[in-house]
This record gives structure tokens, C-alpha cells and sequence, in this order.
């Protein structure tokens, strides 16, 4: 017989309280916490087209107050410290973009961290990575981080029919923000 | 499966359970045995229990003992789990961003390049084969870290793992600097460590592209910089950090021109450019911000201020290539290692701290 130790290790498998979320978004400001932005020809950085569309509908339906966009410097790397205060200071936050593996990471992360200083999040996700999201979610003790999530372009436009998409899901985002109201 | 021990009736049935659970990148592993493995922990002389670091994505602490674990597993001798404790330290470091290394689509693996008097010391093979093993040292050190980023890290893919293709280098990916051929200082030196040291400096990056350069120094220089200047290089479009690996004979051409390390970085940098005029008649660029040159970095380049005349940098700036003197004399090849990108993956040097 061999007896071996397993290269099984200990994890931290605490699972944390989301955040409370209010009851509504009405005249409260939205955080928007970009991971890519959308690079102009200029050199300078926009809303990436998803969070463009979310900056629109929360105009046209929601009733926030102000809406806060910030760009990480890169996209899988957590949001900085000054970011990260601007956005705790929010009544709820969208954060994302999850579209390839290392977004997902910096995206899922900043989300736990604002999950933890009690602020409402949610996550836009592309459905090939919602797998990693969640797991990466559960790791860091939100196993239920709420995503929206949404069907990758087949071509090799990574933002085509934004706001289509997001129109079509708003009730989800604002139901993951809010009581449900 | 719960942390803890477990018996099997022979090292096949181990194996197959391996497989069944995922501990394995498909080839075989050694059974961690308790004795082994306690001697493994003895060799590192720290305790079993020690906390080196937690490994993302799925947060696994990292135990000495797990450590040595997936090192025997590996195959890795006691003498040289120094180096993978380096090496591990290294990847957690928060310039490395292993969190999103761990779950890029990029085919970028941690390389850990081993310099200084260990090499020798401990039987790495810096010669012919440099980057295909041929040392049990090269071979399962690097395949420790492979493990550890596995099973402790929980980096599996296709499961947390969304790696499209990766590349040979994620069963080990280890290489070793060949300094008794070099004619510049040893790699840490550029690092900012001592001669005198032993390092282990740890790179997310590609397997080594080999590059053709017989000729004269200055057209060694301008192939390197015009063959790594491509748009379908993550360069491109997310900066970083690339790495060079000159075989010797490359490196003493160059040495022998008057240029050191620095100087050769530097003329490589000035070579590795693209063509402003060649992207736009090449309809390189679309809407979207990834087809832009730079288009994930922040600050980026106004480009509609330059002319077709213009050229853009690859990388920010000669410190950003790294130069290594590893592989044999045959004949005039220089390995191209391209990083993730500023992304991630960033080189990080550890001294390889001796075991009192």
C-alpha cells in the first residue's frame, strides 16, 4: 500500500452577505466601473458600448440622479484605491466588462470588494465566461454575485448590438441592484 | 475530496485516481508519499503548516506541504524546491497579477528562469534543449509550478480556466540562464540583484518563437525588432513585456560590436516599431477598441495627430525587453517569448533563498 497526502489544499469557503440593496435607484447615483472603455482614435477612452447602453437605459428608466464612470487602467487588474472609494460611495454599481478571462477576474473581484464595503453590485458577463465568473465569485465568498449575463458575438465585434442587449435585460440588472423595485 | 491522507495499492491505481480528481495535467505524477513528502518539508526546513501565500482563482492555501506535495508529485528532488518556493513567491506577488494570468484566454504561462550558481548547482540544463527539459531539475521545477497553480490554485481549464490553445510550456515551463557563455552579466543582474546571488525570475509569456538571425550585428537587430513588430502579437494591442533568449553565439556577435545587454535592448527597442502608414493601408484598425494599436492601454497615442510616416513603439521602452543567454551553440537563433501584455504576467525576481 502507499499512503500519500493529498494535493488537496484548505480554502476559505466562508460564504458572505451580499450587500442590502435599496429599494429603488430612483435619484440615487449609479457607479459604473468600466474594466476597457472604448478606445477612440484620438487616444482617449469612452464607455465601453455595454456600459454606454447601461448609462442610457438608467437614464431613460431608472431615474438616477448621476451616473459615475470610471476606467480601470487594465482591465484585470483590481480597480484602484481612489476608484474603489468613488465607487463605495455609490448607491449601486455595474461593473464589467467579462468578455475574455482576465476581465473576469479584475471584473469579479472589484465586484466582491464593493459587495463587501455594502455596496449593491452587479456584473455584466458574456455567457462563455460566467463559469469562471461564478467560480471566482464563490472563491472569494459570493457564490451568488449577481451577473448579467449575455450571449458573446459570434464575429469579432465584441460590443455589436449593445444596447439591444441591455434594453432586453434591464429588469434583470435593476433587479439585481434593488429590493426589486 | 477533503484535504488529508489516503492509501492505494499501487502507484497505478494513484495515477488513475489523479486523473479521475484533475491533479493532473494528463501525465503521470508521482504518489505523494508521507515520507516523501515529509522529507521534502524537512529539506525546506519550515513547517508543513507554514502559509507561503493563497493561489487564485479558486484560493487554495498554500502550504510548505502542499507545496511539496505537488513538487514530488512533480518529481521534483528535495535540493531544488528552493527554487519552486522562489518562484512561487514570485507569481503572488501583486505586479504578477496571477489571479488573471490564471484565467486570460491568452496562451501565456508563468516561465520561471533559474540564473546565478544554482543552475549549476543544482543540474539545470542551460545548453542544447534548453527549454525542452533535459535536466530533471528544468523539467520538474517547472512543472512543480504548473502543479501548484493547478491543484492549489484551482487553475484547471476548460473549468476556471479559459485558456483557447495554451502551449507546451503549460506542462513545465522552466529555463535556465547559460552564463559561462554569455559575454554580458548574469539576467538578475538587470534585475537589480547581485552577481553573487541565485534567482528565480518568473514571466507569463509564450513559447519561444525561434527567430533566424545569422548576419551582422546590425542585421541581427533589425530582424529581432521587424519579425516581433506584428498586429497579431498582444504587443499590439496591450503593450507589456516581451522576452529575448539569445543562444550564446548570438549574444558574443552582438558582445563582441561593443553592445551589452542594455544597448541591445535598446536597438531592438528602436527596431520593433510598426508602421503607422502599413496598419491604416493594411485596414488594420476598426472600430473596436481591440484593433486599435495600444487600444487597451491607458494613456494610448492620438493617432489621427501622426502621419502615415510615423511609427509606433512595441513596448513602452528597452527595459520592457528582457535578455537572456540560455540554449546551445549550434547555430544563430534568438527565442522570441512574447508576454501577456501589460495585462499581467509582469517579470518578477526572487532570490532563491538558501536552506540553512
Amino acid at each position: 500500500m502507499i499512503e500519500v497526502v493529498l494535493p488537496v489544499p484548505r480554502r476559505d469557503d466562508a460564504v458572505r452577505p451580499l450587500a442590502r440593496r435599496p429599494a429603488t435607484l430612483r435619484g440615487g447615483r449609479l457607479g459604473l466601473l468600466d474594466g476597457w472603455g472604448d478606445r477612440r482614435p484620438d487616444g482617449s477612452f469612452t464607455m465601453y458600448p455595454l456600459m454606454a447602453a447601461v448609462d442610457r437605459v438608467a437614464a431613460a428608466r431608472w431615474a438616477v440622479a448621476e451616473v459615475v464612470w470610471r476606467k480601470k487602467d487594465r482591465a484585470g487588474s483590481p480597480a484602484s484605491a481612489a476608484q474603489l472609494a468613488v465607487m463605495a460611495g455609490c448607491t449601486a454599481v455595474v461593473t464589467g466588462i467579462c468578455l475574455s478571462g482576465g476581465c473576469t477576474a479584475g471584473a469579479v473581484g472589484d465586484a466582491a470588494e464593493l459587495e463587501r464595503r455594502g455596496v449593491p453590485t452587479v456584473t455584466l458577463c458574456q455567457d462563455n465566461f460566467v463559469r469562471l465568473a461564478v467560480a471566482y465569485a464563490t472563491a472569494l465568498g459570493y457564490p451568488d454575485l449577481p451577473l448579467l449575463v449575455y450571449p458573446a458575438p459570434v464575429g469579432g465585434n465584441l460590443a455589436e448590438g449593445a444596447t439591444a442587449l441591455v434594453e432586453d435585460r434591464a429588469e434583470v440588472l435593476v433587479s439585481a441592484l434593488t429590493g426589486g423595485g | 475530496m477533503v484535504p488529508g491522507t489516503a492509501r492505494y495499492t499501487d502507484v497505478d491505481t494513484w495515477y488513475a485516481e489523479a486523473v479521475a480528481n484533475g491533479w493532473t495535467d494528463g501525465l503521470p505524477v508521482n504518489p505523494p508519499t508521507t515520507a516523501a513528502v515529509a522529507a521534502g518539508v524537512r529539506a525546506l526546513a519550515r513547517d508543513g503548516a507554514e502559509v507561503l501565500g493563497v493561489v487564485p482563482p479558486r484560493r487554495g492555501l498554500a502550504t510548505v506541504e502542499q507545496v511539496v506535495v505537488n513538487s514530488v508529485m512533480a518529481g521534483c528532488p528535495p535540493e531544488a524546491l528552493p527554487v519552486v518556493v522562489a518562484a512561487l513567491d514570485a507569481v503572488l506577488d501583486p505586479v504578477f497579477e496571477l489571479a488573471a494570468v490564471q484565467l486570460t484566454t491568452n496562451a501565456c504561462a508563468p516561465l520561471v528562469v533559474v540564473s546565478g550558481p544554482a543552475v549549476a548547482e543544482l543540474g539545470f540544463n542551460p545548453a542544447e534543449g534548453a527549454f525542452a527539459g533535459g535536466s530533471r531539475a528544468t523539467a520538474t521545477v517547472g512543472r512543480a509550478l504548473r502543479l501548484i497553480l493547478r491543484n492549489i490554485g484551482g487553475s484547471v481549464p476548460g473549468d476556471t480556466c479559459k485558456v483557447t490553445h495554451g502551449h507546451p510550456g503549460w506542462f513545465s515551463f522552466c529555463v535556465a540562464e547559460r552564463a559561462d557563455a554569455s559575454p554580458w552579466p548574469p539576467f538578475h543582474t538587470a534585475r537589480g540583484f547581485p552577481e553573487s546571488a541565485s534567482c528565480a525570475t518568473v514571466f507569463a509569456c509564450q513559447a519561444p518563437f525561434p527567430l533566424y538571425v545569422p548576419g551582422s550585428p546590425n542585421r541581427v537587430l533589425r530582424v529581432l525588432g521587424t519579425s516581433m513588430a506584428t498586429p497579431g502579437v498582444n504587443m499590439f494591442f496591450g503593450g507589456g513585456q516581451v522576452l529575448l533568449v539569445f543562444a550564446p553565439r548570438v549574444a558574443r556577435s552582438l558582445a563582441a560590436a561593443g553592445l551589452n545587454r542594455a544597448a541591445v535592448a535598446a536597438r531592438v527597442w528602436q527596431e520593433a516599431h510598426y508602421s503607422l502608414g502599413a496598419l491604416r493601408a493594411g485596414q488594420i484598425f476598426e472600430t473596436e477598441g481591440h484593433t486599435f494599436y495600444w487600444g487597451a492601454r491607458h494613456p494610448a497615442p492620438d493617432l489621427t495627430a501622426l502621419d502615415d510616416d510615423a511609427t509606433l513603439p512595441m513596448v513602452d521602452s528597452p527595459g520592457d525587453i528582457h535578455i537572456l543567454v540560455s540554449g546551445g551553440d549550434g547555430q544563430f537563433w534568438v527565442g522570441f517569448c512574447p508576454g501577456w501584455g501589460e495585462f499581467g504576467g509582469l517579470a518578477v525576481t526572487r532570490e532563491i533563498e538558501a536552506v540553512s
